[in-house]
């Protein structure tokens, strides 16, 4: 078969090279010198879980301003030697951890990792910068609050995760990041900053030694004592019976619905089958069964599908779609009819095997580049999967069957117990 | 902007200037040159207006480029005469 062929041009342990550094930083690099490029990616322990309700969005904030100038370079200085080379660099930040990505040419991946570590260790937080980042995130903030999608969405996952850090946005409220100082940044930085934990992918045109002989050099010598761990995930309350709620934006001609429950953790063995039925319900073709019986038979939708978020800890399941606000009722019927379907009858025969198909045809096209073959080495990383998890990919795929994914999805969704999240006018 | 443009007409930019451009386009070629499906559309994109050589020997012809040959192309393009400006104006009465 041909997909054996390709199989050995997929990353696994003939060419994916990890090593852990002495202060805790796990490096993994593939080399790809088809192109004299470069790709680093990776996370660190810092995200929102460590924030208080107070202070909702210092994680947030620290990351976006971590390259607003170091102890060694201006804010003008950083961004002038990434651009002076095509280089970039950024962060960003998550519940669970923090992370980066950048790309160089592979001559200036020591300039790269210079940034990175400079940004992580050093950050300078200058008082003017800082300022000026407070007002584009409250601005930033002023958006979402009009965003009937973003408001539907955080809306969901308040009603879905209630009690839970999952409840909260990342990006916090305009009252909390009002409250934020300077010194909170430097503090946060100083507490939950360091090397343990911390994982660094580097993919493209340079050998492995090389890479983690660069890594060393910029990061070996990072030593943070007393670096604070993250407080255990609290167990997700599950819905007693369906939950509806709406918000309400004035002016808005558009109304955002979400409909959805708990999903499984990225580890769960129920994953790879939730996965693929999740396809089959909102995503394959025209977005599944739900884009054609909402959107392409009704019209009631200008976008309708559904999605799988799982990760360390458990995720949701859920159906989002935009509607015309006098449809709101009628689609939402419609969904949950859809979703009793799925769990009623399960999928059909034809149904698995095109996403099987699917899933396993676009594998390649995924790690095509060096962002992809990163994103598919932190994904090895962060879920424990093992450096032979492409190879093993296609055999995973083919292994779920009809009855695994009506067993999963009659273990995660109940129709009678969904929470259900409206923004419009 | 209008200033600018008549300043690259009229003064030549520095070495030091077409080192950082030369730079700058050479890393945007390798990241496009990365993937199998960009190498593709740029060879059959080079054969609509020249032929897949373009394509091979971009760099090659990229690390020539002098301060003359700026000044020359930014004189014959930049002209008052061909420029299209377009203004968007807000509706009147509303934000």
């Amino acid at each position: 078969m041909a997909s054996t062929n390709h199989k050995s041009a997929l990353p696994g342990p003939n060419d994916i090279y990890r090593e852990v550094l002495p202060n805790g930083i796990t490096v993994l690099t593939r080399s790809n010198f088809n192109s004299p490029s470069v790709v680093i990616s990776g996370y660190f322990d810092a995200g929102a879980i460590l924030d208080t309700d107070e202070k909702l969005g210092l994680a947030d904030f620290v990351t976006s301003a971590l390259m607003r100038g170091t102890k060694q370079r201006t804010f003008d200085k950083i961004y002038n030697d990434l651009e002076a080379v095509g280089a970039s660099l950024g962060f960003n930040s998550g519940v669970h951890r923090s992370g980066f990505h950048g790309r160089s040419l592979s001559e200036d991946l020591p300039l790269l990792l210079s940034l990175l570590s400079e940004s992580l260790t050093q950050p300078a937080f200058p008082k003017v910068e800082i300022e000026k980042l407070r007002s584009q995130i409250l601005t930033g903030l002023a958006i979402r609050a009009q965003d009937t999608g973003d408001m539907a969405s955080m809306l969901f996952d308040e009603i879905l995760f209630k009690d839970h850090p999952y409840a909260r946005p990342e990006d916090g409220h305009p009252e909390t990041i009002k409250r934020i100082s300077r010194d909170d940044l430097v503090k946060f930085q100083r507490e939950n900053y360091g090397p343990r934990g911390m994982v660094i992918v580097i993919v493209g045109a340079v050998k492995p030694e090389e890479a983690v002989r660069q890594v060393k050099r910029a990061l070996g010598g990072w030593q943070v004592k007393g670096q604070k761990e993250a407080p255990a995930l609290p167990e997700v309350k599950l819905l007693k019976k369906t939950v509806s709620k709406s918000h309400k934006i004035a002016g808005k001609s558009q109304s955002d619905l979400v409909i959805g429950t708990n999903g499984p953790k990225r580890k769960d063995a129920e994953f790879m089958s939730t996965l693929i039925g999740n396809s089959i319900l909102g995503q394959f073709g025209m977005m599944g069964r739900i884009g054609d019986v909402v959107r392409e038979k009704s019209g009631l939708a200008y976008y309708a599908a559904s999605s799988l978020n799982a990760g360390i800890g458990p995720g949701s399941w859920e159906v989002s779609a935009g509607v015309n606000p006098k449809n709101v009722k009628k689609a939402s019927e419609l969904i949950i009819s859809e979703l009793k379907r799925f769990v009623d009858e399960g999928v059909m025969a034809d149904e698995l095997t095109d996403v099987q198909a699917n899933f396993i045809g676009r594998l390649p096209l995924s790690l095509e580049s060096n962002g992809g073959v990163a994103n598919a080495l932190l994904n090895i990383e962060r879920h424990d999967l093992g450096l032979d998890y492409y190879h093993r990919y296609e055999g995973l795929v083919r292994e779920v069957t009809r009855e695994g994914i009506l067993t999963s999805a009659q273990k995660f969704i109940d129709p009678d117990k969904l929470a259900i999240a409206v923004a419009g006018p | 902007m209008e200033k600018e443009i008549q300043r690259v007409r009229e003064e030549k930019v520095t070495k030091e200037e077409i080192a950082r451009a030369i730079k700058q386009a050479r890393a945007l070629f390798a990241y496009g040159s990365e993937n199998i499906s960009n190498q593709g559309f740029w060879l059959g994109y080079s054969e609509m207006f020249a032929n897949y050589e373009w394509f091979l020997t971009y760099l090659e012809k990229l690390s020539k480029v002098t301060v003359k040959d700026v000044q020359r192309v930014a004189n014959e393009y930049f002209k008052p005469q061909s420029r299209v400006v377009g203004v968007y104006v807000p509706t009147e009465g509303q934000a």
